[in-house]
């Protein structure tokens, strides 16, 4: 940015020379305003916090599940009751269309990575004034409907996703066995349909850490619903 | 001299627009319905709508992206709806739904039957969402409601909703 910025009496003096005399001053007009970009204010505001990046390590939490238990990454077992070699933390609800989509997929992925040694733990994120259809007694109902065995758990009072810096249902936190993360997004490329799918960026990202290597993407856009905030 | 093989591109891109090349048509052929028994097109790749975030000619563009199950998006629709209706010739509100392929000739076909002052919609049913959405912006982060508003170079990506009419009138008279 800083070079645009300083070659930009230059690029005008060109663009001077170079081009028509009726367009330069409109043309330098518009290169002015995308290079200062004063555009980018509103789309900060609106921007999550910073949120986790790859490599940090997430902060463990204690949240209630629909079992009426409490929930933390330290006392989680994998399927086989060993302690996990890592940990899929999906924010996910009852209510978006994206998340329903996902809940198939899910369920499998849990059954699948669970067994590795990699369990997925659901979180609730939404603010349940603005969406009943995420409490938890509904949480529970949906739970039981679509037989989910991983554990699901309501961050009650919305302090968890922003500290990983969340902003959609469904997104996944890959962490290994020391919660560092490795892998963020989506769960794979195919959101609206299961058999369209050629990645399963989390499946790939457990794999490379099978194989002691970094996950690659390990970091893919999660297409899904803003999380709902008061 | 390296200084200015940087520049080249750059004076490329300065000269292009100032050369008429708008072509409304392109707009126009885009908006026609492509589907039987639907009153809006509906388009399998982002490539095929591209052509609606590249027009460089004297006209404001607003595009919302949108679906009938998004509330927030369903909420703000009325300024996109008074926007149209007020807006001059120089402004194009087009709403671009991103319903899912099993609604688009259901639910969606239902919604727009039922809102005769909906601005221009069309079904973009290319659900490979991370081939396309930095294509429209890179700050878009996987969600809707987003509006992308340009006119020429100047561009303002609106990444959540709308909150008033005012809001979304700000946004557009930003760029002018």
């Amino acid at each position: 940015m800083r070079i645009i910025l300083n070659l930009f009496p230059l690029a005008l003096l060109v663009i001077l020379t170079a081009c028509g005399q009726a367009n330069t001053a409109e043309v330098a007009s518009a290169e002015v305003e995308q290079n200062t970009a004063p555009a980018a204010a509103p789309k900060m505001a609106s921007e999550p916090m910073a949120g986790l990046q790859i490599g940090d390590v997430a902060p463990d939490f204690k949240l209630e599940g629909i079992d009426g238990e409490m929930h933390s990454l330290a006392t989680m077992m994998d399927a086989n009751g060993e302690k996990p070699k890592g940990y899929a933390v999906t924010f996910t609800c009852n209510t978006c269309p994206y998340a329903k989509m996902y809940e198939p997929r899910l369920v499998a992925l849990h059954e699948k990575l669970s067994k590795m040694g990699y369990p997925l733990i659901a979180i609730q994120p939404n603010d349940v004034e603005l969406k009943p259809g995420d409490n938890l007694e509904a949480m529970k109902e949906r739970a039981a409907d679509r037989g989910f065995g991983f554990a699901y758990v309501i961050d009650s009072d919305q302090s968890v996703y922003p500290q990983y810096g969340a902003s959609k249902t469904p997104e996944v936190y890959l962490l290994d066995a020391d919660r560092v993360l490795r892998y963020h997004g989506a769960i794979d490329d195919s959101p609206q349909d299961a058999e369209d799918v050629t990645e399963a960026y989390v499946e790939m990202a457990v794999a490379a850490l099978e194989k002691g290597e970094d996950p690659s993407p390990a970091e893919v856009k999660a297409i899904g619903c803003g999380i709902k905030a008061k | 001299m390296r200084i200015f093989l940087y520049l080249l591109p750059l004076l490329f891109i300065a000269c292009q627009a100032s050369t008429p090349e708008a072509t409304p048509s392109a707009i126009t052929a885009l908006l026609q319905p492509n589907s039987e028994g639907l009153s809006y097109p509906v388009y399998d790749s982002f490539d095929d709508v591209a052509p609606l975030f590249n027009q460089n000619d004297d006209k404001t563009y607003v595009i919302n992206f949108w679906a009938t199950w998004c509330k927030p998006c369903v909420e703000e629709m009325p300024y996109f709806e008074q926007l149209a209706k007020e807006a001059g010739p120089d402004t194009e509100v087009i709403a671009v739904s991103l319903d899912f392929k099993k609604d688009i000739e259901t639910k969606l076909k239902k919604f727009v039957a039922a809102r005769p002052d909906l601005p221009p919609v069309i079904a973009l049913a290319d659900s490979k969402y991370n081939n396309w959405i930095d294509r429209v912006d890179p700050e878009w982060s996987g969600a809707i409601p987003v509006t992308m508003i340009y006119r020429g170079d100047k561009r303002v990506f609106h990444a959540e909703k709308y909150n008033s009419y005012a809001e979304l009138k700000s946004s557009v008279d930003a760029i002018r």
